[in-house]
């Protein structure tokens, strides 16, 4: 791989050993997939957990040492610490976080600040920090297999599926140049005809799961989608990489670089179209949801990917002078700083005055919480039968928190689940 | 019938290192969060190889897929003294290449012919670089 004297220099140990470290681990990324050369990144989404590092040459004793001796990120970072469990008691209690948790996510804090990072604590950092104006293109390095897919698909900026990478590229400035950063790996594989027509974010999500199923770890590119709300760009980019890997995907004329159908196809290629029907939409439900009318619902979970503060607000106002069925537990998930907007304007307590309770974390997917609610390192824990509007919530139920029986519909329907106890 | 001749296939190496061992095979992508058990190296993906163990085995699977987290699963692995000895995938996905690197495990993707079709669970097989060494089960 071609390096420039600045690339040899922090490879050569000139900037510490924590700068050294992530210049070897991003040559060797790049080396993994024959990159040519390294290229400069403008922003990143990463992070630390420190806690999760083993040992090796990479280790937390270089990030200590790096802290020390005044090293900062290149680019401006946000990250994932945790979450509102560490700022309100409520949220807190309900997650059971173990005072050792607690502790070494202050520590990563303290860290992170001073590298110069901002903690946002969310799966759709699009809604928490949408400050900077990017172009077309810009090479960028992100976690969260959701906001991937959106950064790529909705602002047509550039990543792979990072992880440990992207804090690693933050330090240095840099990352190999490969996979969804060349123009030539982001051209159209697949042509889905949305022939049915969207009614809310549940069929979104079944749609994007849908897409990820057929294409894998492909480039999808979708026609026949109007006018999508964010709320729904949110749902179907996340739920592609649930049902697959997908990393891209060109919804014409919202994607930036396929404004036109024939932007999303490299010239010599046309693809088979797939028309995709309400049957196809119900084959996707089917195959997660096996709850059927009239079941209770144990848990019900709104948020995967976090409530945008509009999705809050509908949530509140259906809420608004009722009370959840005793034991049915409401979870509406999202950012700390959407939180805190709920807080402020009175729409927080209407959620919790009724039952519900405000997190960031879920009960699915969740950086490594030892607590006893959350299933990963608790087999005998269950959420019991979930309902939720999201297929990514669905899919993970059985193996990530123990679900029984799988509900899949929309607020509305997850909401009255939650009141009556019952679903439909 | 008897095959004493090993099948040699070339790849990519993703990460440089030589190990031998029993292959486990799964025939499709693999999350390690959620379809591992990280604590005892347990597959506890649905499917044939469900409960058979991936320590000190060449792990073969189709790629990654799922949670960036698994960036940490495989260091993870290795502090319980569970990790594989080699990992080889039809395709490579960046958060396992990137597992793969920290833990220093092995791995290999990118196979002239599929890897899935040619090894067998239990087949003994040999990763140096990008060179993987198949012996098919002597009867």
């Amino acid at each position: 791989m071609y390096l420039t004297k600045e690339d040899e220099k922090m490879l050569s140990g000139e900037y510490g050993g924590l700068v050294q470290e992530a210049m070897r681990f991003l040559v060797k990324l790049g080396d993994a997939y024959d990159a040519e050369r390294m290229i400069d990144i403008k922003y990143s989404y990463a992070y630390l957990f420190s806690r999760e590092w083993g040992e090796g040459a990479l280790n937390v004793e270089l990030l200590e040492e790096a802290v020390k001796s005044g090293v900062k990120v290149k680019v401006p970072t946000i990250y994932w610490n945790y979450g509102l469990e560490i700022v309100s008691p409520r949220a807190q209690k309900e997650a059971q976080v173990p005072p050792d948790l607690f502790k070494s996510v202050k520590k990563d804090a303290e860290l992170c600040r001073k590298f110069g990072m901002i903690s946002v604590d969310t799966c759709a950092p699009f809604l928490v920090d949408p400050m900077k104006r990017f172009p077309l293109g810009t090479h960028i390095s992100s976690i969260e297999s959701g906001a991937i897919v959106y950064y790529n698909t909705v602002w047509g900026l550039r990543t792979n599926r990072e992880g440990l990478s992207a804090f690693l590229s933050a330090i240095t400035g840099r990352y190999p140049e490969f996979g969804y950063h060349l123009d030539e790996n982001r051209k159209g594989k697949y042509l889905f005809d949305v022939e049915v027509e969207l009614k809310n974010n549940a069929d979104y999500s079944l749609l994007g799961f849908y897409i990820g199923k057929i294409v894998g770890d492909e480039v999808p590119v979708i026609t026949g989608i109007r006018k999508p709300e964010i709320e729904d760009l949110k749902a179907i980019t996340c739920s592609m990489a649930v049902g697959g890997s997908v990393t891209l995907a060109h919804i014409v004329g919202i994607t930036p670089e396929a404004r036109t159908l024939d932007m999303a196809f490299s010239k010599d290629k046309a693809a088979e179209k797939i028309s995709v029907t309400q049957k196809e939409l119900e084959s996707i439900h089917e195959e997660l949801a096996d709850g059927k009318e009239g079941e209770e619902v144990d848990f019900v979970e709104l948020g995967c990917p976090h409530c945008t503060i509009h999705e809050i607000v509908k949530i509140a106002r259906l809420l608004e002078g009722k009370k959840i069925k005793e034991d049915v537990k409401l979870h509406v998930q999202t950012a700390p700083a959407i939180a805190y907007l709920a807080k402020v304007n009175g729409y927080a307590d209407m959620i919790e005055n009724a039952g519900g309770i405000i997190m960031s974390i879920c009960p699915v997917l969740n950086p490594g919480i030892p607590g006893p609610r959350y299933c990963h390192s608790h087999p005998e824990y269950t959420v019991g039968n979930l309902a939720s509007n999201s297929t990514k919530a669905i899919f993970y139920g059985p193996s990530n928190a123990n679900c029984k029986k799988r509900f899949l519909g929309t607020t509305e329907q997850c909401i009255k689940a939650a009141l009556t106890g019952k679903w439909g | 019938m008897r095959n004493e001749r090993p099948i040699i296939l070339k790849g990519k190496a993703c990460v440089v290192g030589t190990a031998e061992g029993e292959a486990v095979v799964i025939r499709d992508r693999v999350s390690l969060l959620g379809e591992i058990n990280l604590q005892k190296g347990l597959i506890i993906k649905p499917g044939p190889e469900y409960g058979k163990c991936i320590a000190g085995k060449i792990f073969v699977y189709y790629s990654g897929k799922g949670s960036s987290g698994d960036t940490f699963r495989y260091w993870r692995l290795q502090a319980n003294g569970v990790q594989p000895a080699a990992i080889i995938n039809v395709k490579a996905d960046p958060i396992h290449v990137q597992g793969a690197i920290v833990a220093n495990i092995p791995m290999v993707a990118n196979l002239e012919r599929n890897p899935l079709e040619v090894i067998r669970t239990g087949n003994y097989v040999k990763v140096e670089g990008g060179t993987v060494t198949i012996w098919p089960k002597q009867n």
